[in-house]
């Protein structure tokens, strides 16, 4: 089967059509990572290039992840046997702050380019992201905050990962409303990026 | 025009007729402004008032502190321009969907709504009901009637934050549960939408009534003698527009037909690419321009916005730095223009009489 049609209705969030898709291709015995590359990730991808050029919004997002979720759980067992992940991501939004949105996006647009992504949610203090990095051998910290009084946090997380000795082992990444280019420089961390899907690319990359 | 006495603002009815003009559309004898940071010397730091309390909800509760603290604020000092002081009773912006039972969480300047509909299959749309025994509608009427008792000659006071409509139901689903609704479920939506809007109407009269002679005014502190009202969807920024005139745009001209003058909050650069739609509203007599932070804040790059909501000949309310004010002047005319900025108090006249220069 060609497997563009999984990736067509994926950027169309048709979650059903999509999940008999998937099915009927693992049926016919196409390899479970050729799948999820050239169908599901290929369709994540269309899907962030429309949104970073605001041709698609939050909603056509969110439901094309949603349809992708579907599949990959068809996937997921198949893939255990040789994980297939390119990278660990633990992501949150910093103590103080329960702006989710942003963070939402991200994770969704990580796990569109395939990598693994640890979801600690909203307020999380600056030591259960380097734990958590720690613990599940994450490449990445991801941080976000929408107010101009927690983004100070993001500073308080670089240091943390520098008491705890990890900061050569992990890029720490944030965005935010008030974040910029300058603030990430500021406060040491690696990157900045504006907007969910060029996040999901720096991390790609970071992980490559 | 009403006569009015502010001890702390010789120059309130100079004022009014000026934001009355600026409402109306005329001509003003300049821009009028409002400044923040009016008196510094009261600067505190809130966390440590905070922690004194046993929750934070404690504290957004104390309604002598937060009537006394904002009387205090203004003793010994003198306000500048047309910063009209108004005290509204907050409890946060979802304080509308908290009168339907949405809890609150609450943080050190602003409050959360806790999401309590997960799927859309589960709303009851009939069975919604404004509750008016409810702890928060009883703490708005207490923070309110304790403010107009301790009113007189200091200060106005407004109405609290009501978003009702879109940014009201998100209260409920939060966002991605709305964002899913909205394709899979459209009627539904709708059916909602309309609910939230239309008891929205008898809420703001309860307390137009409760507030008696004061003008009309809210958070945003432009007052009106009629009736003004602040219509928003801060959720408009995730939306196309095709959503967005599908959803929201209903909801918006049903408010704003209501009210004698409306300011349209648009907050963000997101909420901007709805900019076309909202200046088609008559009613939407202005917008008010939040241009966001960081990378947005500076001013100078959304003159277009600026320059095309005065070719549509209404009101915009601008927000930007004292450092942006020359070059901003230099740049664009002041029809149409209410600023408002942060400066020390002892600046502001010096700012006020740049501004009256510019608008010879």
């Amino acid at each position: 089967m060609d497997l563009q049609e999984i990736s067509v209705q994926l950027q169309a969030g048709k979650a059903k059509i999509v999940k008999e898709l998937v099915q009927k291709a693992i049926d016919e015995g196409i390899p479970a990572e050729k799948i999820l590359k050239e169908g599901l990730l290929s369709g994540m991808d269309v899907v962030g290039e429309k949104f970073k050029n605001n041709e698609i919004f939050v909603p056509e997002v969110l439901i094309a992840a949603r349809a992708m979720n579907q599949g990959t759980a068809l996937l997921k067992p198949l893939l255990v046997q040789n994980s297939t992940t390119s990278g660990k991501v633990c992501i949150g939004t910093v103590k103080g702050d329960l702006h989710d949105i942003g963070k939402n996006l991200c994770k969704m647009m990580m796990e569109g380019k395939g990598l693994e992504v640890i979801d600690l949610g909203s307020d999380v203090e600056p030591e259960t992201f380097v734990k958590t990095a720690q613990e599940q051998g994450c490449q990445i910290i991801c941080l976000s905050a929408l107010l101009t009084t927690t983004m100070g946090v993001m500073a308080d997380v670089v240091k943390a990962a520098e008491a705890a000795g990890i900061r050569d082992k992990v890029k720490i990444m944030i965005g935010g409303a008030p974040v910029t280019d300058a603030y990430c420089e500021q406060i040491g961390a690696d990157a900045y990026t504006p907007d969910a899907a060029s996040a999901a690319e720096k991390a790609a990359e970071f992980c490559a | 025009m009403k006569k009015y006495y502010i001890e702390t603002m010789p120059q309130v009815n100079e004022s009014m007729e000026r934001v009355e003009l600026w409402y109306q559309g005329e001509k003003t004898d300049r821009a009028p402004i409002r400044f923040s940071e009016h008196n510094a010397r009261h600067n505190v730091d809130l966390s440590q008032i905070i922690a004194r309390y046993p929750t934070v909800k404690d504290f957004w509760f104390d309604t002598e502190y937060q009537v006394n603290s904002f009387i205090e604020n203004l003793e010994g000092s003198t306000v500048y321009g047309d910063t009209f002081p108004v005290f509204y009773p907050n409890l946060g912006p979802s304080v509308y969907a908290s009168y339907y039972g949405v809890p609150l969480t609450y943080a050190d300047v602003t409050s959360w709504a806790i999401h309590t509909v997960s799927d859309m299959d589960e709303l009851d749309v009939g069975s919604l009901k404004i509750d008016r025994e409810c702890e928060n509608w009883k703490k708005i009427d207490e923070l309110t009637d304790y403010a107009l008792a301790r009113c007189k000659d200091k200060f106005f006071v407004g109405y609290t934050d009501l978003h009702p409509s879109m940014d009201c139901a998100v209260d409920f689903t939060g966002v991605d549960t709305m964002c899913m609704a909205l394709i899979d479920d459209p009627d539904k939506v709708k059916e909602f939408l309309n609910k939230l809007c239309d008891d929205f109407f008898p809420v703001y009269d309860y307390y137009d009534n409760r507030l008696g002679d004061m003008p009309s005014v809210s958070w945003m502190g432009i007052p009106f003698e009629g009736k003004m009202h602040i219509p928003s969807c801060d959720f408009s920024s995730m939306l196309s527009p095709a959503m967005f005139e599908e959803f929201v745009l209903p909801c918006v001209i049903k408010e704003a037909k209501a009210f004698d003058h409306n300011i349209f909050h648009m907050d963000g650069p997101g909420v901007m690419r709805h900019l076309d739609m909202l200046l088609d509203v008559d009613e939407i007599r202005a917008i008010q321009l939040v241009q966001g932070v960081g990378e947005d804040e500076p001013i100078m790059q959304w003159l277009p916005v600026i320059k095309k909501i005065q070719e549509r000949g209404k009101g915009i309310v601008v927000g930007l730095q004292k450092h942006e004010l020359k070059e901003f002047m230099a740049n664009v005319d002041p029809k149409g223009i209410f600023l408002t900025l942060a400066a020390d108090e002892e600046e502001q006249p010096e700012i006020v009489k740049m501004v009256e220069e510019w608008c010879k």
